[in-house]
């Protein structure tokens, strides 16, 4: 009898006290038990035509990774970023997406510079139902339940840039983009738009990615001389481009180009006396005066040293991430799986402040609201920013000059001209 | 030491069993309690806070929806196929349309004006190209003019137009007055006039504000004490534009003296979204969520009173704790019960063995689970015969019999206890106890010689209350005997050896009211003045031979 009672007593306060150390370990699981590692794919070239542009990206990923990590927002998770380099080639970028996700598990790519690229991650992604952030400007004309767009649509950047160029210069104008996908969309937009303003378009010439040879073009644009030059062109060729189009037209009268994907790396690398007078649209510039811009700039010098070359797609980036940490916090809290398509639908509807301003999700395409902003680069090689939206701008994938079935021949029709590529590999 | 060592034999014996049982029973459960409160606390907590932000989120929604639908309104004024035709009569000057055609304008305006009413539009203005204000439908100053963004008078409108003639989508521009409520302020939205595929003009239509507010309003909330601030950013402060609040008519922005709520107005405007957060109080005071509203480029935040919240939550709370301290009583009544009827027969248990055996076989008993037989030294033991009782029986009921045995024997046992003898068993009439046993005692032999003494007393004292005869022999024995218990189930208590044999040999030879003792015990005796002794030599005892037995009596019996 006593004997069991001595058992008893012994197995009450060993209960207890187990008790205790488990009720303490469940309260404050987050710090003791090892946290889940979540994967997060950055995928963009570190190699190649692309390389100088998509470098910063990386590095801004990165930050907000590091910065996601410290701050505690995603109780019991610890992001880890797998790096790849898609070396501006397109299949690469496929191949390394679906490694990505087979391999490492990742639960959200942040990736892809061109359009090119995006396309070919696109079917990867929708294929394995993995959610793919695409921080760069794009032509629109595309839907996607697996890619969250939170670079510029059309509307937020080819158009506004042309409307501000036919107020300010003239009627006549000379296309010139890199010979993929973005360029021909882009200039069939801007084609219908200059229609519609009653101008002219007196050129449109395409250039292969990453190719030199610009003395031709600019050739026959000394020769048509346009009002002013719409400037699509991507990666390194911008360095030719505009290095040799300063020096051919030296003496007479400068044509302002107009361009959508001229980083400031590729500006530095020009040099700012070769490239000033000419204007660019994007959300985002160094030099804007918002806490949160100059709290980005603080924290990138921290850790990299140096705060040139950061553009607008690396914000995006940073914020992309930070926007799918906001929604994967919010699957967290609702105990919900994390299947990267169920943290894709939290993310809808949520707002950020990025350094470029406001970055909301439009909950119907998955597009960025985004203020738009043109600037010129000028006497002192500075920017300043000539037109501002002042508010975010709603997203519109499918331009009005074409319906959707419209623009999705037209994308069909050159995805076939181009042997099943969405880029033209003939030249 | 010591002490410490008793407390814990203490509270470790079986005698501590209520407080233990009450500790073991209710310590677990207080803890399981304790962590389901806490468990299901957390749970509505988070189910509260989703709520909401649930809550903000359908406001938000709601006020996406209304401007979404103004602008399909706009899209289809502009459509209008009357609209298209003046433009295309219009006249031109510099490219641009300078006069619509006025019989064509006036169904327009009749249309519109009874459109007006209905999706709450203040105005609509449409514009050339080149910022001429060419139509308005409500006869406004600024018609025929050329706008300019430094114009303060037509600085919105100017905006509004300039925005969709860059963007070529509708876009929308909300203007506020510092210090002014939500009636002053203005919802412009603005698209391009399309006509034969090029751009014609800006139409723009003019929204007040207020009717947000009234949507705002009619949106039911999360609870009574909710208030919705709408607040944009006025030269780089937030300001508060539009407030509503369920169920009272009479609003006033007093607010804004918090600076809590500034802060948060200002990160709301800038993207940021929040969690519900706390303004004032520990815990007590107003709680708030706010989050970023894309249409209008404005934060809301949602106000409310942290207690009407958590109403549920005490609510709750409390049923728990009735619960938790309805079913301790219960517990502990419980336990009390079952540990009083455990004890109670556990008594009852031990009294019953303690009548059974002696005190030190019980303890051993109970430590060892057996009584291992021992030989034990020093020990004197007496046997008392009621001398005539099996003649006196014979023609007596056999109750009676037993009851005068058992008068008889009870009170031998109560002479025992007096002389630290212990009664070891009865035989018919014949009484066995011996003293020594249980430790060694120098005065074994005396013990028992005086108990003798004492009973041949009581019994002449029994007589004469009883009126019967009866006369007892006594016969004592001193030396080594065994002890030990018999039996697994049915234990009894026994001892044998020598001295015990030759003490019933004693008993039996002996006379009426003598106590005869033996040459041992005569040995063993201390005091052996206090006796006078009559010895009995060569007595023959059968089965022993030849014995020196004394007979003993006390001194002065005379006295008695």
């Amino acid at each position: 009898m006593k004997l069991y009672y001595k058992y008893v007593i012994f197995f009450m306060i060993a209960f207890m006290f187990f008790g205790a150390i488990f009720y303490y370990v469940y309260s404050y699981r987050n710090f003791l038990v090892n946290k889940e590692v979540i994967k997060v794919g950055v995928l963009f070239s570190q190699s190649g035509t692309m390389e100088l542009t998509e470098k910063t990206i990386i590095n801004a990923t990165l930050l907000a990774i590091d910065e996601v990590n410290k701050s505690g927002i995603l109780p019991g998770v610890r992001l880890e970023p797998v790096v790849y380099d898609g070396a501006s080639n397109w299949e690469r970028f496929a191949f390394l997406a679906r490694k990505m996700i087979l391999k490492d598990k990742v639960k959200v790519i942040v990736g892809c510079w061109s359009s090119s690229c995006r396309k070919a991650v696109k079917s990867v992604v929708e294929k394995y139902n993995n959610l793919l952030i695409y921080p760069t400007q794009f032509e629109g004309t595309e839907e996607s339940h697996n890619i969250v767009y939170l670079g510029a649509a059309p509307n937020q950047q080819v158009i506004p840039g042309i409307s501000w160029m036919f107020d300010h210069y003239g009627k006549k104008v000379y296309l010139i983009g890199s010979d993929y996908i973005y360029p021909h969309v882009a200039n069939e937009i801007i084609l219908a738009d200059v229609k519609s303003l009653g101008g002219e378009i007196v050129g449109v010439k395409y250039l292969p990615l990453g190719s030199n040879d610009v003395g031709d073009v600019i050739n026959d644009i000394i020769k048509k001389r346009p009002d002013f030059i719409v400037n699509t062109i991507n990666g390194s060729t911008n360095i030719a481009f505009f290095t040799q189009l300063n020096a051919l037209t030296t003496g007479i009268k400068r044509i302002p180009v107009i361009s959508f994907s001229v980083s400031d790396a590729e500006v530095n690398k020009i040099g700012i006396d070769k490239y000033k007078g000419n204007y660019q649209v994007w959300s985002y510039f160094t030099l804007l005066d918002t806490p949160e811009n100059k709290a980005f700039l603080k924290a990138y010098q921290k850790k990299y040293g140096n705060v040139n070359n950061i553009s607008d797609p690396a914000i995006t980036a940073y914020a992309g991430l930070k926007l799918w940490t906001q929604g994967l916090a919010q699957a967290i809290t609702q105990s919900v799986d994390l299947n990267p398509n169920i943290i894709r639908g939290f993310m809808l509807r949520q707002s950020i402040a990025s350094p470029a301003g406001v970055i909301y999700i439009d909950p119907f395409n998955a597009m960025a609201w985004r203020t738009v902003l043109i600037s010129k680069v000028n006497d002192q090689g500075k920017m300043d920013i000539v037109w501002s939206s002042k508010s975010p701008i709603e997203p519109v994938n499918y331009m009005n000059s074409k319906t959707k079935t419209e623009w999705d021949l037209f994308e069909y029709q050159l995805y076939t001209k181009w042997n099943e590529a969405w880029e033209n590999l003939s030249n | 030491m010591n002490k410490i060592r008793l407390f814990f034999q203490t509270i470790f014996s079986g005698h501590a069993i209520i407080p233990w049982m009450l500790i073991v029973a209710i310590i677990p459960m207080c803890f399981v309690s304790f962590f389901a409160y806490h468990i299901a606390k957390t749970i509505l907590h988070q189910a509260i806070n989703i709520n909401l932000m649930t809550t903000i989120q359908k406001k938000i929604e709601v006020i996406d929806s209304y401007i979404r639908e103004r602008k399909i309104d706009l899209y289809q004024i502009s459509e209008l196929p009357t609209l298209l035709k003046a433009i295309q009569n219009s006249q031109a000057k510099n490219g641009q349309i300078d006069v619509l055609d006025p019989n064509l304008m006036a169904p327009f305006s009749s249309y519109l004006n009874y459109l007006s009413k209905k999706i709450g539009i203040n105005n609509v203005y449409i514009l050339n190209l080149s910022g001429k204000v060419i139509y308005t439908l409500k006869n406004d100053a600024i018609l025929g003019t050329i706008l300019s963004a430094d114009s303060k008078m037509s600085m919105d409108v100017y905006s509004s137009y300039e925005g969709a003639k860059i963007l070529r989508e509708p876009y929308l521009f909300a203007t506020h007055q510092e210090g002014r409520r939500s009636s002053a302020s203005d919802i412009f939205l603005s698209r391009p006039v399309m006509g034969g595929g090029s751009l014609k003009a800006i139409i723009v239509i003019r929204i007040n504000a207020q009717k947000i507010e009234t949507i705002i309003d009619r949106l039911l909330g999360y609870g009574k004490s909710e208030e919705t601030l709408l607040a944009t950013l006025i030269n780089n402060t937030p300001v508060v534009v539009m407030y509503s609040k369920e169920g009272i008519d009479e609003k006033n922005i007093d607010i804004l003296d918090s600076q809590k709520i500034q802060g948060y107005l200002l990160q709301a405007i800038r993207g940021e979204s929040s969690t519900p957060v706390e303004l004032e109080g520990n815990g007590k005071g107003i709680m708030a969520v706010y989050r970023y509203v894309p249409q209008l480029n404005m934060g809301m935040l949602l106000k409310y009173d942290r207690s009407e919240v958590f109403e549920r939550i005490h609510w709750l709370g409390l049923n728990m704790l009735l619960f938790i301290v309805v079913s301790l009583l219960f517990v502990v009544t419980l336990v009390f019960w079952i540990s009083r009827e455990l004890s109670l027969a556990n008594q009852k248990n031990e009294d019953l063995l303690a009548n059974t055996f002696p005190d030190f076989v019980i303890k051993e008993l109970k430590h060892k689970k057996q009584f291992l037989a021992k030989n034990v030294d020093h020990v004197s033991i007496i046997f008392i015969d009621i001398a005539d009782f099996t003649t006196y029986s014979l023609d007596k009921p056999p109750e009676i019999v037993v009851q005068f045995l058992d008068n008889i024997f009870t009170l031998f046992d109560q002479i025992c206890g007096k002389y630290n003898a212990m009664k070891i068993k009865t035989i018919g009439d014949a009484y066995m106890a011996a003293s020594g046993l249980t430790e060694y005692r120098e005065d074994h032999a005396k013990n028992t010689v005086d108990l003798g003494i004492q009973i041949i007393l009581a019994m002449k004292h029994f007589n004469l209350n009883h009126k019967t005869n009866f006369s007892v022999r006594v016969g004592i024995d001193s030396g080594m005997i065994t002890e030990g218990v018999i039996g697994k189930t049915k234990f009894s208590f026994d001892i044998w050896g020598n001295a015990v044999n030759r003490a019933s040999r004693m008993q039996s030879t002996s006379e009426k009211n003598k106590i005869q003792i033996t040459e041992e015990t005569f040995q063993a005796l201390t005091n052996k003045e206090d006796y006078t002794f009559t010895p009995r030599s060569n007595l023959t005892v059968k089965g022993l031979g030849e014995l020196n037995t004394y007979f003993v009596e006390e001194k002065d019996s005379a006295n008695f």
